[in-house]
């Protein structure tokens, strides 16, 4: 060791460093700056003193202000958050039935049932809102009425494409549990129920916070079926959103869409803290803590 | 894993919540629509259904036809470009060290997570005459003939007269830019989580045996990695082919996809057994590719690991 | 099989480190390897022995120090351009190509012509004897069956040395021995360098021309196994290999080439050794050198002692016995149950009496 100091070797990367080469990185620091800057370059212009928004006059907060004074922004939202609210309790219920009936029981035609599930992931988005359109329309959905009723047509066709993704991340952390522990409350003599209640719940509760969390953003977020589902007295925020684009382009657009973005990162990483959470009481295949 | 019979009614409870919903708010209105495909309008209103096959027929008009045939090769070149983007990407997350990993991954995927209508508006800023780009552009385009009149060069306008702006909006370029700038993080996620799973010793074993790193990639890496690679290509070609969003935004009139054309029947043209049928046409499409995909996960699943 | 000093070192590491952020993996390592030697790295998992074969392998770059295959520095040389081949612990045979495009695998990115590929992989399939595989795919074969298309596949590139990462560690207790004689038939027909990573004793002892012991990132004695099992020269050595009683010791008097040891609980013993040790030392007594009997042995020239048999651990073809001698020693002896009542002489509290020859004690200074 006393030699490093005459060895004037600098640590070549090994053959498998992959990232420690310069041209990766360049290409990922260059991908990842193409495809930031645009959305900084929105949120930056938000603050836009300027009505075309096309040059940087000068920074200011009016067109947030102006949002905030947008009654029919406002609705909007109110109206987005309403709906995810609600859809995110269904879908989180309905998410977690499918999870737990996968992961526990075999049954005949199983794989067909497992397909069928994922199909609302799968079937382009455009499809879906095209059935739910025709589907309310056939049926003489009531679309008036007052508020929320009103909103019940969005609701059920967002629940319909959200609660899939509950499952999938319900099932994803229900794969690290050791089955051993149910087997240890049935034997201590606990029913089905209380099995779940005590033993399973508590394991899969971050999963459950995480994906309502995750239903929460899809239908926050969510536009082409909501365009198709929604009516001039029923209009959620990127629908607004879009009008807003449509119509004239302005700082105030952008503050709109700043405001979503930052709600969805946040919604978001709480997702991904939740599912990844150890701090929860954790009966992973490894035996508990 | 319990057999169904053992807790019959632990099983219905659990059954009856998703299976009631999707049947009624998912294949119902599916099914809706797949009938409706082959009716017809009467009057301004009114559509019956006369199990005429009249509007498969008009899809494939050579109108439509050719749109359908833009939407996929313009699919197919949003794909393969993703693909050629999200490859390298994919390689230097999951070789990097294993505490920066979450990180950039996360720093990856968080684009993902924004609406798709907001990452949209944002390229509009950047694309249009008077926008980004083209500011940055004109900046260049200034400097260097600053720089030519410096050198006595003026009267000649090597470099035109004025700054001529590109025109990156409402054409075939921007949709399919605007296309992949959306849909790149969806390719990263599979073929990382299947290099992940990649026995870094068959590198190595390569590069053991003589192989160089470009030749270890391609008979050793993407091979292994392919069945990601699959999902991943599944995953942008079928949302984009049934886009209308960015297509409307960034293509205006000129560039218009097979989901404009959708939603145009069921908006502004009021066609809607027409509309039916070209959803469907895309559904279709779509049970096409997964069913070949699964043939072809067959095929491998001998080659497991 | 000995190091014959005329030859020229086939891989010279010099003052080789490795360094993994803080870990210090390799050490300031330096040794030579001769051609045609079977060269064992043993020594407990976490002391550098594999990451020492990735670095000759080009796998890991060093941090210090070079290392030198037949003469040529492999500094700048990369992984796939030295003429070294690997089997790797996990064999890595690639799953998606048969036998037979595995093992030409290398002969092709070489660009060697097809003629000349065809008949080099017939013949080292056959040398392992998988040629009733040729086509069949990784998947349909067992563990050891890959590990043989692993090495026809690493020997068809004709290397100058041939490394082993773990080679039998996967392999069932008969499959190990059988194992462990081909691989040493085949060292010998080939005639080229091996060289195995293994932290199982039996293994480097029964396979190896010369054994390096690492610990911790140091390579504690480098020697045959013979001189390795019988003059270890540190404790770590002593100690790892095979089983040894360690008893501290006392050097009363040096008088050319022989010393005076105090061994506590046994007494002064003559032993001939350089005279320029510390006064501290440790005797290292194997326990097959020690003879067991129920009576006080007559001869002088071994050292004796009494005790009582603590406990009785049966093998079936040998015992141990932990033995209390009277000075409050606890010592390990073998007994060979060369009848078949003799398990019956020793049991639990039996007295018993050891002794052994001095010249049989080895000291270690460190």
């Amino acid at each position: 060791m006393m030699l490093a100091i005459f060895s004037r070797q600098r640590e070549r990367p090994g053959p498998l460093e992959y990232t420690r080469q310069f041209w990766l990185r360049l290409m990922v620091f260059t991908t990842m700056t193409m495809l930031y800057a645009p959305i900084v370059g929105l949120v930056v212009f938000s603050f836009n003193d300027s009505k075309r928004n096309i040059v940087w006059r000068g920074f200011t907060f009016d067109y947030y202000l102006k949002a905030w004074h947008n009654d029919g922004l406002i609705d909007a939202f109110v109206n987005s958050l309403t709906i995810a609210v609600i859809a995110t309790l269904i879908s989180t219920i309905i998410g977690t039935s499918v999870a737990l009936i996968l992961w526990r029981f075999r049954f005949p035609l199983k794989p067909i049932y497992e397909g069928t599930m994922a199909l609302p992931i799968v079937v382009p988005e455009i499809c879906m809102g095209v059935a739910m359109l025709v589907f309310f329309s056939r049926v003489g959905w009531p679309s008036g009425g007052p508020w929320p009723l009103n909103l019940s047509a969005i609701t059920i066709a967002h629940i319909s494409f959200c609660f899939p993704f509950v499952a999938v991340v319900i099932r994803a952390r229900l794969s690290g549990f050791n089955r051993e522990f149910e087997e240890a409350s049935r034997d201590l003599g606990a029913n089905e129920w209380q099995t779940f209640r005590h033993i399973i719940f508590p394991f899969i509760r971050p999963g459950l916070i995480s994906g309502a969390l995750l239903a929460f953003t899809l239908s926050i977020d969510d536009f082409i079926i909501t365009f198709f589902t929604s009516g001039p007295n029923t209009v959620t925020f990127p629908v607004k959103i879009y009008s807003m684009v449509r119509f004239s382009i302005t700082p105030e657009v952008n503050a709109a869409s700043t405001i979503l973005i930052v709600i969805t990162i946040i919604t978001t990483l709480l997702a991904m803290w939740f599912q990844t959470s150890s701090r929860f009481y954790k009966l992973s295949k490894e035996g508990a803590p | 894993m319990n057999n169904w019979k053992d807790s019959k009614s632990v099983f219905i409870t659990t059954f009856l919540p998703g299976t009631v919903w999707l049947t009624a708010f998912f294949l119902v209105p599916l099914g809706f629509v797949w009938v409706m495909s082959f009716g017809e309008k009467y009057g301004i209103i009114d559509i019956v259904i006369t199990w005429t096959p009249n509007n498969y027929l008009r899809a494939v008009e050579s109108i439509y036809l050719g749109i359908i045939w833009k939407s996929v090769w313009i699919s197919a070149l949003v794909t393969a470009l993703c693909l050629m983007v999200s490859f390298p990407i994919a390689f230097a997350v999951s070789f990097a060290k294993d505490k920066w990993k979450p990180i950039l991954l996360l720093i990856i995927i968080l684009p993902f997570w924004i609406n798709l209508l907001i990452r949209t508006y944002a390229l509009i800023a950047v694309f249009r005459t008077r926008g980004h780009v083209n500011f940055g552009l004109e900046w260049l385009w200034e400097k260097a003939n600053a720089g030519l009149i410096l050198i006595g060069l003026g009267k000649h306008q090597f470099l035109g007269e004025k700054f001529q702006p590109l025109a990156m909006l409402y054409n075939d370029f921007s949709v399919i830019a605007g296309l992949t700038y959306v849909y790149i993080p969806f390719i990263v996620l599979p073929i990382y989580a299947m290099l992940e799973r990649l026995d870094r010793s068959y590198i190595e074993a390569s590069l053991d045996l003589g192989a160089s790193q470009i030749r270890t990639l391609f008979s050793i890496v993407i091979p292994l990695t392919l069945p990601g690679i699959i999902a991943g290509v599944i995953l942008v070609f079928i949302p984009c082919l049934g886009s209308f969003v960015i297509p409307d935004l960034l293509g205006g009139t000129n560039s218009q996809m097979i989901g404009n054309v959708i939603e145009r029947q069921f908006k502004s043209a009021n066609d809607w057994p027409f509309g039916a049928a070209l959803s469907f046409l895309l559904m279709y499409v779509m049970f096409g590719v997964l069913a070949m995909r699964s043939l072809l996960t067959v095929r491998k699943s001998e080659m497991k690991v | 099989m000995s190091n014959a000093p005329t030859n020229n070192p086939i891989i010279k590491i010099s003052h080789i480190s490795k360094d993994f952020g803080a870990v210090n993996a390799v050490d300031d390592v330096s040794f030579e390897i001769m051609p045609n030697e079977f060269f064992a790295l043993l020594g407990p998992s976490g002391c550098g022995k594999t990451t020492l074969l990735r670095l000759i392998a080009g796998l890991e770059s060093p941090t210090h120090g070079t290392i030198s295959i037949d003469g040529e520095n492999m500094d700048a040389i990369p992984a796939n351009r030295r003429p070294v081949n690997m089997v790797f612990q996990s064999y890595a045979v690639f799953p998606h190509m048969t036998v037979y495009n595995n093992v030409a695998y290398g002969l092709k990115v070489a660009k060697i012509c097809q003629s000349d590929i065809r008949q080099r992989v017939i013949e080292a399939i056959d040398s392992v004897q998988m040629g009733e595989y040729v086509n069949r795919r990784p998947d349909e074969l067992s563990g050891g069956q890959r590990q043989r298309v692993a090495l026809a596949r690493a020997l068809v590139k004709r290397p100058k040395v041939l490394l082993l990462d773990e080679p039998l560690s996967a392999l069932d207790a008969k499959l190990r021995k059988a194992m462990q004689l081909e691989l040493m038939q085949l060292q010998r027909k080939v005639g080229i360098t091996f060289i195995i990573v293994t932290h199982d004793q039996d293994e480097a002892l029964s396979m190896a021309d010369r054994i390096a012991v690492m610990d911790r990132g140091v390579v504690r004695q480098i020697a045959t196994p013979n001189v390795i099992y019988e003059s270890p020269t540190t404790r770590f050595v002593a100690d790892f290999i095979g089983k040894v009683n360690l008893i501290d010791a006392h050097v009363i008097a040096r008088n050319k080439g022989k010393l005076l040891v105090d061994v506590k609980g046994l007494g002064t013993m003559e032993i001939f050794h350089k005279n320029n040790t510390p006064d501290s030392v440790t005797i290292a007594l194997r326990p097959e050198k020690i003879v067991a009997s129920k009576r006080k042995p007559q001869t002088k020239d071994r050292i004796s002692t009494k005790g009582r048999v603590h406990e009785q651990v049966y093998y079936g073809n040998i015992s141990h016995l932990y033995v209390n001698t009277e000075a409050g020693l606890r010592l390990l002896i073998n007994i060979q149950n060369a009848s078949r009542s003799t398990v019956d002489l020793f049991g639990i509290d039996d007295d018993i009496w050891l002794s052994f020859y001095p010249s049989d004690a080895i000291i270690i200074t460190n």
